[in-house]
C-alpha cells in the first residue's frame, strides 16, 4: 500500500537551515566583535586609553587570546550540536515522508535540494571540527554517522550512477532465493 | 526472500530508525553483515552492494503495513 504525502516538510526544514545559519554567523560575529571592541589609544590620559594600554600588556593579551579561542571552541561545539539536531530532523522527514511513502516528483526535487544542502553543511562543519587542534574526535565521529545516513538518503532517490535494475540484478546474483 | 538479504535490510532499517550514537552502533552491525557477504563474494563492489541494499530497503518499506507517521510541515 503506497500512501502519498500531502506535503514533504522539506521547504520548512530548508528555511530552518537558512535561519540557523544566519543566527550562528551573527553569534560568531558577536563573539569576535566583543574581543575586538576593546578601547584603542586616543592619545590622552582618558580611562579608555589606560584600559587599552592594560589590554595590550603581553600577559593580558595572551589571556584575551586564550579566552577568545575557548569561546570560539565552545561556540563551535554548541553550533555543531544544533546542526546535528537539524540533520536528525531532515533524516526523520526522509524516512517518514519519502522512504515509507510515495512522494510526488516535485517533492522529490525538494528532497534532492535539501539533502544536497545538508551534505554541503556537513562538509563545512567537518572542515571546522576535523582538526587535531580542535580535538573533539567524538564530535567528528558523530558527524561521520550522519554523513553516511544523509548520503544514503540522497542515493536512495538521486544516484544516477546506479539504477534500481542494477541493484535487482546484483541482489539476484548474490542472494538467490 | 533470501535470509541473508533480509538480515541486511533489517539491519539498515535499524540504522534508519536510530539517531546519533545508537545509529553508530547499528551502522557497525550493518557493516559487519556487509563484510561477511564481501568475504563470500570477494569480487563484489562494497559500494554497489551497499546501494543495492538501500534500494531493497526502500522497496521493503513501501510494503510494510506499519509505517512511521508522516511528518507534517512545521511539526
Amino acid at each position: 500500500m503506497n500512501a502519498e504525502i500531502s506535503s514533504s516538510g522539506v521547504p520548512e526544514i530548508q528555511a530552518q537551515a537558512h535561519d540557523l545559519d544566519r543566527r550562528q554567523k551573527e553569534e560568531l560575529w558577536s563573539v569576535s566583535h566583543s574581543f575586538k571592541s576593546l578601547p584603542e589609544s586616543r592619545g590622552d590620559d582618558s580611562p579608555a586609553r589606560v584600559a587599552a594600554e592594560i589590554c595590550e600588556q603581553p600577559v593580558i593579551r595572551e589571556r584575551r587570546n586564550i579566552d577568545f579561542q575557548a569561546q570560539v571552541h565552545d561556540l563551535t561545539k554548541r553550533q555543531t550540536e544544533q546542526w546535528f539536531d537539524w540533520m536528525d530532523r531532515i533524516l526523520e522527514i526522509h524516512r517518514s515522508n519519502f522512504v515509507f511513502r510515495e512522494p510526488t516528483s516535485a517533492q522529490l526535487e525538494e528532497h534532492k535540494t535539501a539533502l544536497r544542502l545538508a551534505i554541503d553543511y556537513c562538509n563545512s562543519i567537518n572542515a571546522l571540527i576535523d582538526d587535531p587542534g580542535f580535538n573533539e574526535p567524538d564530535l567528528v565521529s558523530r558527524l561521520q554517522v550522519r554523513v553516511r545516513q544523509l548520503q544514503a538518503a540522497y542515493d536512495t532517490f538521486h544516484d544516477t550512477t546506479f539504477s534500481a535494475a542494477q541493484a535487482e540484478d546484483l541482489l539476484n546474483r548474490v542472494f538467490p532465493e | 526472500m533470501n535470509r541473508e538479504l533480509e538480515s541486511l535490510i533489517l539491519a539498515w532499517e535499524n540504522v534508519s530508525a536510530s539517531k546519533d550514537k545508537e545509529a553508530d552502533t547499528h551502522l557497525a552491525e550493518f557493516y559487519s553483515i556487509i563484510d561477511k557477504v564481501i568475504e563470500r563474494c570477494p569480487n563484489l563492489s562494497r559500494d554497489d552492494l551497499f546501494k543495492s541494499v538501500i534500494i531493497a530497503h526502500r522497496k521493503w518499506a513501501l510494503k510494510q503495513d506499519s509505517r512511521p507517521p508522516a511528518i507534517p510541515p512545521k511539526a
